[in-house]
């Protein structure tokens, strides 16, 4: 028997007023491989993210993960399973410092809670320097260890791409998925977070990846599934898809679709 | 004079609270609540019909104010939960006034007690020992005043250890909204159901205090606007440090009380004014005149020193 899928979609729909957003969308996201999700515009793919992560909730279908059911669970409780994910234009606090956002980031924290911030503080204080050893670890990994104590806001719109992903890693997920990690970036930053995040991924973690950039997608990701008008048209490896005609048409019929690069 | 200056230290220290309470909810956990003020309202009523209605000591009564506002702070955070930024803010003004009027409308026992009269000779903690003692209302005051001190220096000393810890880092995290939070797993509802009770018990603790001092409240001491001179303090101290709270009680005080001094010293030197100046040291300009003061002093900050006075402080992890 094939071992069960980190992430499975099963027939997941969702309408926006009369807008059909997702058509009844399956997908299986395996663990140890890179997974890219790509399509048009308005094709469905941050919406379907926001269904996996409880931001948006599905008409039907059902989404599980790690052998969960998670469909209807709140966002915060998805992420505490050990799912972890990106904004497309990279919220992440900017009135707070890069390493006040990676502490934040970390999961279980004993000081969130009030009692325990009173009454434990020794062990809140341990896993505070705990906290900060690992977060200067992945912040020298996503090259900005230099950023320390600059505040979020202050980065460059790459620079906030690759904070968000060392915050994703902070919480030791089991799954991150990005939202256009490499949108607006400029070209070495492109490759650079792209072998980011292929050597993480031989280090053991999974990730699913929406993106438009096709030259990024083919070099990171392992297997590549297309969305158009909210229904699954291909999945495969991402040089065969890309080459399908099904996936061109759903790419160039549309003025403003970017051509597979 | 110097009797004037305890009184005005110590109302200030008071205020200085409830801006030190709001900089929690506003400056870190970025709620804007408008009805800052029914956490003091509910604190000084609370407290004083728990004493004098109760039979209870005024160390009790000030706990059951204290947490009495913390309640009333959960439960305006409960209903509003998933209430948007604006919309929020609405409903704290709104709970602020159905408070104010529920106090306006209802007598305790006596047809006396409550309502529009308010609540009259409320005990003060320690003064029967003080008369016993042969000691002076002056005696007294300056007591009040180091006891206000005291535990405004503990509140502030409280608030910022809170703000340092993983629950004020994730406080500062919501002030720039849910999302993200969220997906990092933190229950955004619960931290700032949090926020509103910590803010809530200060702010009753403060109103507990000040019925005890003054003796005497009323409804009419708890109008919104004293909500917005808190929010001016905050805003000018700079919204996120505590500090700041408390610079911007000492600036907003000092210039709500100024006309006072102003009023008196143009009397007693019996200038010669010209016809403009004479008219803005007339009681009847100088009291308006300093609101308009306090509006234009919050322009001012926020076009040129957008982060207050004080600015929020960045904690370094460099080395």
């Amino acid at each position: 028997m094939a071992a069960e899928p980190l992430l499975q979609v099963r027939d997941v729909a969702r309408r926006f007023g009369g807008i059909v957003a997702l058509d009844g969308v399956s997908l299986d996201v395996p663990a140890g491989i890179v997974f890219g999700l790509i399509g048009p515009n308005g094709s469905g793919k941050t919406t379907l993210l926001n269904i996996i992560t409880g931001f948006v909730r599905a008409d039907r279908g059902t989404v599980s993960f790690d052998g969960r059911p998670i469909r209807g669970l709140p966002s915060y409780r998805i992420a505490r399973l050990g799912l972890s994910r990106t904004f497309q234009s990279s919220r992440c606090p900017q009135r707070m410092t890069v390493m006040e956002n990676m502490l934040l980031a970390a999961a279980n924290q004993s000081g969130e809670s009030l009692g325990a911030a009173i009454l434990q503080f020794r062990r809140v204080r341990a896993e505070e320097r705990a906290n900060l050893e690992r977060a200067r670890e992945i912040l020298a990994t996503v090259n900005l260890a230099a950023k320390v104590d600059e505040l979020a806001g202050n980065l460059s719109g790459g620079q906030k791409k690759l904070l968000s992903l060392a915050q994703a890693l902070m919480s030791e997920p089991k799954l991150i998925l990005l939202d256009e990690p490499v949108a607006g970036v400029n070209p070495i930053l492109v490759q650079e977070i792209g072998s980011v995040i292929r050597s993480l991924c031989d280090a053991g973690r999974n990730f699913l990846i929406v993106e438009h950039n096709m030259s990024f997608i083919r070099a990171t990701c392992d297997r590549v599934a297309v969305l158009d008008t909210g229904r699954l048209i291909a999945e495969g490896e991402p040089d065969e898809v890309l080459a399908r005609e099904n996936v061109l048409r759903a790419y160039l019929a549309r003025p403003t679709a970017e051509a597979p690069a | 004079m110097t009797e004037f200056l305890i009184y005005l230290a110590t109302t200030g220290g008071i205020a200085a609270m409830l801006a030190l309470s709001l900089n929690l909810q506003y400056g870190l956990a970025g709620l804007v609540n408008l009805g800052q003020i029914a956490f003091f309202m509910i604190g000084g009523y609370v407290s004083a019909i728990i004493v004098m209605l109760g039979g209870q000591t005024i160390a009790i009564g000030i706990l059951g104010g204290t947490v009495a506002a913390a309640l009333f702070g959960i439960l305006m955070a409960l209903p509003t939960a998933r209430l948007r930024q604006d919309y929020w803010a609405i409903s704290t003004l709104a709970a602020a006034e159905i408070v104010r009027l529920f106090f306006l409308n209802t007598a305790f026992g006596s047809p006396y007690f409550g309502q529009a009269f308010g609540i009259d000779g409320i005990p003060q903690p320690y003064r029967r020992a003080f008369t016993e003692a042969g000691l002076t209302t002056s005696n007294y005051n300056l007591f009040y005043l180091g006891l206000v001190l005291v535990s405004l220096l503990a509140i502030f000393l409280i608030l910022r250890w809170l703000a340092g810890t993983p629950f004020g880092r994730t406080l500062k995290a919501i002030r720039e909204g849910d999302h993200v939070p969220l997906a990092l797993g933190k229950k955004v509802s619960g931290f700032r159901l949090r926020a509103m009770a910590i803010g809530g018990a200060v702010g009753g603790f403060a109103g507990a205090l000040f019925a005890h001092y003054n003796a005497f409240i009323n409804p009419e001491y708890f109008v919104p606007i004293e909500t917005f001179i808190i929010w001016a303090m905050v805003i000018l101290g700079g919204a996120g440090n505590f500090l700041g709270a408390v610079v911007g009680t000492v600036i907003i005080t000092t210039i709500y009380n100024s006309t006072r001094f102003i009023a008196s010293f143009a009397s007693q030197r019996d200038l010669e004014l010209t016809p403009i100046i004479g008219f803005i040291f007339e009681p009847r300009v100088l009291g308006p005149l300093r609101m308009v003061l306090i509006g234009l002093m919050i322009l001012l900050v926020i076009l040129y020193l957008p982060r207050g006075l004080v600015p929020e402080r960045r904690r370094r992890y460099g080395r």
